[in-house]
């Protein structure tokens, strides 16, 4: 097994239990917060899929169905990253909204 | 430049607009709150820097030379006996960038996970008090 192969499952693992731990969050908050949780849920498993698929093409399967296994992980990756800035957005939002109705 | 490259670009803008996000919103923020974003803050661009190194990885693999970079051959004769001894180096620097990207993607990760933690904590609190 590769270096990259090992440091990507390892990966994997944390984007899952990052994926948990907000969940965990989503549970302890409701509203407005809870929707931009609901985000970051969805993008930790986005995320801890992107890093299987490139530890799976690091293993040595190149192609799925005839799609590209790099091009796979990158997209992952992308609707991560989309998903990400909109729940940070949404924090963002939220709490200058807060911030603005204390001031 | 093909499509893997096309999107990775996307992939890094992207991260930093989230990572401008982040730091508006840690400035937004004070107290415990604060800390767990300062955790999540220097995260963000970790991510983006990881997809910098990416298309360069990709960049630099595309227009590697088909020939290794160092080649060293040792014959040695002792006695009646003969071995040798032959290495090559291959672009030694495409190897290292992946590993980089791979090993900052693992701290982007560590670092979102404290910062989380932190943040799940400071909402348990809240929820128990209420």
């Amino acid at each position: 097994m590769s270096f990259v192969a090992f440091v990507e499952i390892i990966n994997f693992f944390l984007a899952s239990l990052a994926a948990i731990i907000s969940l965990g969050i989503l549970r302890k908050v409701a509203g407005n917060l809870a929707l931009s949780w609901k985000y970051s849920f969805v993008a930790f498993q986005v995320l801890a899929l992107a890093t299987l698929l490139t530890a799976i093409y690091e293993l040595g399967t190149r192609f799925v169905a005839g799609i590209d296994m790099q091009l796979l992980g990158n997209t992952a990756h992308f609707i991560f990253v989309i998903l990400a800035f909109f729940g940070l957005l949404r924090q963002y939002q939220l709490l200058k909204g807060l911030t603005n109705r204390g001031g | 430049m093909v499509s893997v490259d096309i999107v990775a670009i996307i992939i890094t803008i992207i991260g930093l607009a989230a990572a401008l996000t982040a730091r508006k919103t840690w400035l937004l923020v004070e107290g415990d709150l604060a800390e767990s974003w300062r955790w999540i803050l220097p995260s963000v661009p970790i991510y983006a820097t990881s997809f910098i190194v990416l298309i360069l990885h990709n960049f630099l693999q595309r227009y590697a030379v088909s020939r290794p970079v160092v080649s060293l051959v040792v014959n040695l004769n002792l006695a009646d006996k003969q071995t040798g001894f032959k290495m090559q180096i291959w672009e030694p620097i495409i190897l290292v960038l992946k590993n980089i990207q791979v090993l900052s993607e693992l701290l982007f990760l560590i670092l979102v996970l404290i910062g989380l933690t932190r943040q799940y904590r400071l909402f348990k609190e809240l929820s128990s008090k209420q």
